[in-house]
């Protein structure tokens, strides 16, 4: 069993590694191939054609970390459901109950974010 | 296999799948613009080769004959690594699709999970290119595709945890086997909607492409990308188009399973099924706004998932 594992993982070092090193590779013979003419004005940032108006460097919408918030609680939920998930079948009506009660206690916190206003985005 | 010739492996069909998503692309985008132009009534490219079949090889070539265009006070490593974050966990996901039985580049026995979490690395990438182009736009883009994508992420892994409680595995080649005879879109219909509804918004396809509503963010996260590395993201999104759709077709529509045809024919059958359905919705319905997007993520999507959970508990009981 850890003996696939190991060469899963050494197997998927090499696959990640042909991925990352062919468009990088690629990028830089193309870069003695393809014009190179830099210019001020061509590397202003774009904002419809105006001079950029305020500096994108600023703080952001609060909602933004509501949800991120949120989103840990139900990804941790998920990822715990899917180390149960391939033995659920053989677990009988008890172990069904136990994931079962797990779920329902995860969704309580989901009417609770949902009741103290959250879900919204305002 | 000793571990050095795993790895050799490895580097082999990675490089196979990289020019894999390369063609692919190439005709995705061929078939979405010839989709697209009869939907609405044109013709379409048809001026580079017979009916412009070789359009997208031609556009191809441009792009990476294109300058590499950097704003000034981008952050140098941060715009560069953007849409390397974005194309390669696209790319690495195909590692587990099952191409018909034999036909898989490694059959993990994590594999399902492996899927969904591999193209989750994607966002980071997303709000790292949005935030190193130092532009209001990409800025705006990133931070929206971002929030997007983490909250479709959560019903659309719960959808696939219901398959694998069928299945009792999280390998992709016993999700196949699995649906011998049943094919889990009978048996999980509420599952197979919720994921082809959130994998469209997790690779930004109309209704869900507000991070880059050309109407109001120019092209979100992107636009001050050009040439090859703009390229880098075109192909991240036609991967992930295909890695979703032929996951839907391993996960629900039995995957390489069929009459008389080899499996490989059969699963890319069903995978350009899905695919043009997605150019169908694309060409046909509007754009969300961003607070309708995230209040269907969480107020409708994630409730009727959980319960979709439990409705996934009583056929699994009831079927085994």
């Amino acid at each position: 069993m850890s003996g696939t594992y190991l060469s899963d993982v050494v197997f998927l070092l090499g696959f990640a590694l042909a991925v990352v090193v062919i468009p990088v590779v690629t990028l830089l013979v193309f870069g003695l191939l393809r014009p190179h003419n830099p210019e001020a004005l061509k590397a202003e940032a774009y904002e419809s054609g105006m001079p950029q108006a305020s500096i994108p460097r600023r703080p952001f919408h609060m909602a933004y970390y509501n949800f991120a918030l949120v989103f840990i609680v139900f990804e941790v939920e998920t990822l715990l459901l899917f180390a149960v998930a391939p033995v659920l079948k053989d677990a009988g009506w008890l172990g069904l109950g136990e994931v079962a009660a797990f779920v329902a206690l995860v969704a309580l916190s989901l009417a609770y974010a949902w009741r103290k206003g959250a879900l919204v985005w305002r | 296999m000793s571990l050095p010739w795993t790895f050799a492996l490895g580097l082999l069909l990675g490089a196979v799948a990289f020019t894999m998503v390369g063609a692919l692309t190439a005709v995705l985008v061929l078939a979405e613009r010839k989709v697209s132009a009869r939907i609405q009534m044109r013709v379409g490219p048809m001026h580079t080769g017979p009916h412009g079949m070789l359009q997208t090889i031609a556009d191809m070539v441009k792009l990476v004959m294109k300058e590499d265009v950097r704003p000034a006070r981008a952050d140098a490593v941060a715009f560069r690594l953007g849409p390397l974050l974005v194309a390669v966990p696209a790319i690495l996901s195909l590692a587990v699709v099952p191409f018909g039985a034999p036909l898989v580049m490694r059959d993990l026995n994590v594999g399902v999970l492996y899927f969904l979490a591999v193209p989750g690395v994607t966002v980071v990438g997303l709000l790292l290119a949005g935030w190193a182009s130092y532009d209001n736009y990409s800025f705006l883009g990133g931070l929206r595709s971002s929030a997007q994508f983490i909250s479709y992420e959560i019903p659309r892994s719960l959808a696939v945890v219901t398959v694998v409680m069928l299945a009792g595995s999280l390998s992709t080649v016993d999700v196949v086997e699995a649906q011998g005879r049943v094919p889990y879109v009978l048996l999980l219909p509420l599952s197979f909607f919720i994921y082809a509804i959130t994998s469209l918004a997790e690779v930004n396809r109309v209704p869900f492409d507000i991070p880059e509503a050309e109407s109001e963010l120019v092209a979100g996260y992107h636009t001050e990308y050009s040439g090859f590395r703009w390229a880098l993201f075109f192909l991240a999104e036609y991967a992930g188009l295909f890695a979703a759709s032929a996951f839907g077709a391993v996960l629900f529509l039995g995957g390489g399973s069929g009459p008389l045809l080899p499996p490989v024919v059969w699963l890319l059958l069903k995978t350009g099924a899905l695919v043009f359905v997605s150019m169908w919705i694309r060409f046909t319905l509007p754009r969300f706004r961003a607070d309708q997007l995230m209040r269907l993520a969480w107020r409708v999507f994630l409730p009727l998932a959980l319960v979709n959970l439990v409705v996934a508990a009583l056929v699994m009981r009831a079927v085994a």
